[in-house]
């Protein structure tokens, strides 16, 4: 479902819900509910391929490409669970969920064309997508960037 | 020890785990608190490297132990390090890769760290693997090739000795492969010293 600018009602509205009686007595319109399911539906998705995609590393040999993208897949896994307890624009969620969507199908994509040599290729392509999601998570205030100096670590994890 | 090595040689050359352990060492932030991060090899190749550059030396590694260490070596040696700790955490791994693959790559700029394009010729390659796989058994020869499924080192390994013997520097390493034979490598003219970095106090 295709979110638009135009639907103020909607661009508006927050997400910290996941459940129909959340929405009992809240006023949401059946449309807002529905979009709400939709992006949960995404997220249910992205969560299965994290893991699903983490487990597939984990059977490579260790090389940076792999520890690039393992730092990046703990970092959207964390990105979306914290998604559902800060409260966030629903058009932002929407765009974060998407970004993490594209970013695993990349990945996906990159283990099914390198099965042998994985710690050489190019995954720079992988990487300008994690760097826009760092981004947002960023701005937003969902979480620290990696990258950041002086980052406390423990800010990953709260 | 290291008195005894800067008498002898004008250059050195380290392995690729030397070359992280030198840029092994970083503070980070946890709960409000900073804490330090290093390998246990840091302060000996710290030190190593302290004396060596006071004594003018360059210090050289050959292309291929360079990019092994941007492809593996980094990744192994921090994934290890924060399982040992029990710091381990995919963001933790990620974040300390970086910061060492940039820190590697400000070393790469000094003007007394040369990295060599160097290939080993047939030749000289095939002589150090005989040498390998001539030798005796015993435990070392045991874990060697447990360790590489053959009886001979890896071809970065092999090439780093061959490399040493060709520009005469002193060979600086961790690794069980070439330090376990270091007598016999040296017997054989087969390279240049070889310095066990753990042997530095």
């Amino acid at each position: 479902m295709e979110l638009t600018a135009s639907d103020e009602a909607t661009r508006t509205a927050y997400y910290p819900f996941s459940t129909w009686s959340d929405y009992e007595g809240e006023g949401y319109t059946t449309a807002q509910i529905s979009l709400r399911f939709t992006l949960l539906n995404i997220m249910r998705k992205n969560a299965f391929e994290i893991s699903s995609l983490m487990s597939r590393l984990y059977d490579y040999p260790p090389s940076l490409n792999r520890t690039l993208i393992l730092g990046a897949l703990e970092y959207v896994s964390l990105a979306q669970n914290k998604l559902d307890k800060i409260k966030l624009e629903v058009g932002k969620c929407f765009e974060i969920v998407r970004l993490i969507k594209e970013y695993l199908n990349m990945v996906d994509q990159k283990l099914k064309t390198e099965k042998d040599g994985f710690d050489s290729i190019d995954i720079s392509d992988t990487e300008d997508i994690f760097k826009k999601i760092e981004n947002i998570c960023y701005v937003q205030g969902i979480l620290p960037r990696i990258n950041e100096e002086n980052v406390d670590l423990s800010d990953f994890y709260k | 020890m290291i008195t005894h090595y800067l008498s002898q040689f004008d250059k050195a050359i380290y392995d690729t785990n030397c070359i992280v352990y030198y840029r092994f060492n970083f503070q980070e932030k946890y709960k409000g608190k900073i804490f330090s991060i290093f390998h246990p090899f840091h302060s000996k190749i710290d030190k190593l490297t302290s004396k060596i550059l006071n004594e003018k030396w360059h210090i050289y590694t050959i292309k291929i132990a360079w990019e092994e260490i941007q492809n593996k070596g980094i990744a192994v040696i921090v994934e290890d390090l924060l399982k040992e700790k029990g710091l381990y955490t995919e963001i933790i791994a990620r974040r300390l890769s970086q910061k060492l693959l940039n820190s590697l790559n400000d070393l790469k700029s000094k003007s007394w760290f040369i990295i060599e394009d160097f290939l080993p010729s047939d030749d000289r390659l095939d002589q150090v693997k005989q040498f390998y796989i001539n030798l005796p058994d015993s435990s070392e020869k045991k874990r060697l090739i447990d360790k590489n499924r053959r009886p001979f080192p890896s071809y970065v390994d092999l090439s780093l000795i061959v490399y040493s013997k060709k520009i005469r520097g002193l060979l600086v390493s961790t690794d069980h492969d070439i330090c376990d034979f270091k007598d016999e490598l040296e017997k054989n003219n087969l390279c240049s010293k070889i310095l066990p970095l753990w042997e530095i106090n």
